[in-house]
């Protein structure tokens, strides 16, 4: 008894070990970044290694960020953008998804298989014709073009579809007895169990948009409009690339938000996931 | 309140029959049980009345109105499902609320939390809350109405599904195997406050379930539904005494009914394992028949002072009754003979016994078993072609 346990000690310990390895060298890079923000320029690029800061140039940096470039711009851009387009997605995501899961009509599966399809096409095959639409419309440079060719997620349709099909019919019936409609049915009966799916859902759906470089580089000159990864390409490009410790402090302040809703939602968010059975 | 008439009902699923041109009138007012082994339709009927399933042919009126082209929520019926089916992120008051509102306030007085604030809203909501403390009080579940449905007990549950279905005054309450999903003992409980809340009510109820028993107990009429057909319908003592069909009889009555196969002598008198006994049914010399008993129209006398023998197989003690099994030789099934604690008591298994039966007492069906004979036999009530 006392053998077993003892081992099982170790060998959560070296477990533990191997897993705290792995989180370290994913963290390492955002540490790095954090730590060469806080740095002043001659230290950063001085022979050797040297991991914490010896004379304090954080405040120098964060100062060049926000007094250099529009950064609070950056930022209400990305957050307007990001949830534009994760409020759009949920909007036309739920009805699909009920549709696909709870309503029966000629096609149905064959409609859901090209939703499967769409799964697989990057946003990089359609960009050139999107771009040309948008030219044309006259939308570049717009909240408008950076918005909408996301709206429809085909990962939303899919995992809300798979959590519908686990709500009991018999509920869904007896809501159609009581005089709910199909859209009430999906808002007011269905949705709220899946409640943590869209959780996870928002959640990767702001990181991929919030992180995304492509597509605000493709539509996007005017740094009046630029989300926060592009307009740190536009810091970047004033100011050759030099100031280092500046860059990273503009990383870090773009990184931010993201971190720290991502510490809010990690309940939810691994709920959702994992609640699919 | 109002009557439910369904006239000639078709339904198939991918080519398969469930229901073959059903005909049914409910009473306005009237406890019908629909009862069935499972799968022979009688869950399909009701979510057809219900608008839930639609039908291939035929029609279903409800209040003499048709209703066939109207939605679920158009026909004002309400059902009580077999998982109770709550809303399962709503407070007991909430899912109580739900058909109230949905049927009268607006999309917009609904839809966005604004029932507080529109005075017609606020209005009618104090109207929902007085009948929602009304329904929750005759089913004692006030203390409940803050609560979600997690946190209720089956029983529990039972009752609220049961004042959801109450609180809007439906026009006739559909139940499918309401009671199927609870412990035997709370069954019996709540058997009978169904039966004493739809006399309250004096509503229609159509109540479909696979246990005779409790059709028995609770109808006013039964409805014997197999294979997609109403091979009878009537009161439960005419289903019980006056089977129209042998499948009837064999499915109504617990324990079962005994069944002998017979032929029809040339003196009209048929003949139950080889011995003649004496009555007559009308049927020509030669036909075979079916002579069907229940337990309790049979005697158990001395091997001596009757034609037809057997041994004692098994006694089924009841408490209050014994159960007899005979084995009687040529006989597929045992005999079930229901006897007093007192007489059974001189009795040992493997005891060669005589079985005597009343006439009187003994239902005669065709070969086929579709078909009563004799004088006194009743016409079939009402039976699908």
């Amino acid at each position: 008894m006392r053998r077993r346990s003892s081992s099982s000690l170790v060998s959560s310990i070296a477990s533990h070990a191997v897993l705290m390895l792995g989180a370290l060298v994913m963290l390492l890079p955002f540490l790095w970044m954090a730590l060469t923000s806080l740095k002043p320029p001659q230290e950063i690029f001085r022979f050797g290694l040297h991991i914490l800061p010896e004379q304090w140039g954080g405040a120098e940096n964060y100062g060049r960020v926000f007094s250099d470039t529009p950064m609070l711009r950056f930022l209400v851009n990305g957050i307007v953008v990001c949830s534009a387009i994760v409020v759009l997605q949920v909007l036309i995501a739920v009805p699909a998804a009920y549709a696909l899961a709870r309503i029966p009509f000629r096609g149905r599966s064959l409609f859901f298989s090209l939703i499967l399809i769409s799964l697989l096409v990057p946003i990089q095959v359609p960009s050139l014709f999107l771009y040309l639409g948008f030219a044309h419309a006259g939308l570049l440079d717009t909240y408008a073009s950076l918005v909408l060719p996301f709206i429809i997620s085909a990962f939303a349709i899919f995992l809300l579809r798979q959590h519908f099909l686990h709500f009991p019919q018999e509920v869904i019936e007896a809501a159609r007895l009581d005089n709910f409609g199909e859209f009430e049915i999906a808002w007011r009966i269905v949705l709220p169990s899946a409640r943590p799916a869209i959780g996870a859902f928002a959640v990767f759906s702001m990181v991929a948009h919030w992180n995304d470089l492509y597509w605000p580089l493709v539509v996007v000159t005017d740094p009046a409009m630029a989300t926060p990864p592009l307009g740190v390409v536009f810091f970047r490009n004033q100011e050759s690339g030099s100031d280092f410790g500046a860059l990273m402090a503009a990383a870090t302040v773009i990184s931010a938000p993201l971190i720290l809703a991502f510490l809010l939602a990690q309940r939810t968010f691994v709920r959702g996931l994992t609640s699919i059975r | 309140m109002a009557s439910i008439t369904v006239r000639d009902i078709s339904k198939g699923f991918s080519g398969q029959p469930i229901l073959r041109n059903v005909s049914l009138d409910i009473r306005d007012g009237e406890f019908l049980s629909l009862v069935g082994p499972s799968g022979c339709g009688k869950s399909t009927l009701l979510r057809i009345i219900a608008g839930l399933e639609d039908q291939d042919g035929g029609a279903i009126e409800i209040g003499g109105r048709s209703v066939d082209a109207e939605r679920p929520g158009r026909r004002d019926v309400a059902m009580v499902f077999q998982s109770y089916a709550l809303y399962p992120h709503l407070s007991v008051y909430d899912n109580m609320a739900a058909p109230l509102r949905q049927r009268s306030l607006t999309q917009l007085q609904r839809g966005f939390g604004l029932a507080r604030l529109l005075p017609e809203a606020r209005r009618k909501e104090a109207e929902f809350r007085r009948e929602i403390e009304a329904t929750a009080a005759m089913l004692g579940i006030t203390a409940l109405l803050q609560r979600k449905p997690a946190q209720l007990s089956g029983g529990q549950r039972q009752r609220v599904a049961l004042g959801h279905a109450i609180v809007r005054h439906p026009k006739a309450f559909l139940m499918d195997e309401p009671l199927s999903n609870l412990d035997a003992k709370l069954r019996d409980t709540v058997r009978a406050e169904i039966s004493a809340l739809q006399r309250r009510l004096g509503a229609t109820f159509l109540y479909v379930t696979h246990d005779q028993a409790e059709a028995m107990t609770m109808s006013d009429r039964i409805a014997v539904i197999m294979e997609g057909r109403v091979l009878q319908i009537g009161t439960p003592s005419e289903v019980y005494h006056d089977p129209a069909d042998l499948r009837v009889a064999r499915f109504i009555g617990s324990p079962r009914i005994n069944v002998l196969p017979g032929e029809v002598d040339s003196t009209g008198r048929p003949t139950l394992l080889g011995h003649a006994v004496d009555f007559k049914v009308p049927s020509s010399a030669g036909s075979r028949v079916q002579v069907a008993f229940r337990p309790h129209d049979a005697l158990i006398c001395s091997a001596d002072d009757a034609r037809l023998t057997g041994t004692i197989q098994h006694m089924e003690n009841l408490g209050s009754d014994i159960l007899m099994h005979l084995a009687l030789p040529g006989a597929d099934e045992p005999i079930i003979v229901r006897e007093s604690y007192e007489t059974a008591a001189r009795r040992r298994l493997g005891d060669k016994v005589g079985l005597k039966l009343d006439p009187q007492k003994l239902l005669v069906f065709d070969e086929a078993g579709s078909a009563r004979l004799g004088q006194d036999a009743p016409v079939k009530t009402k039976a699908a072609s």
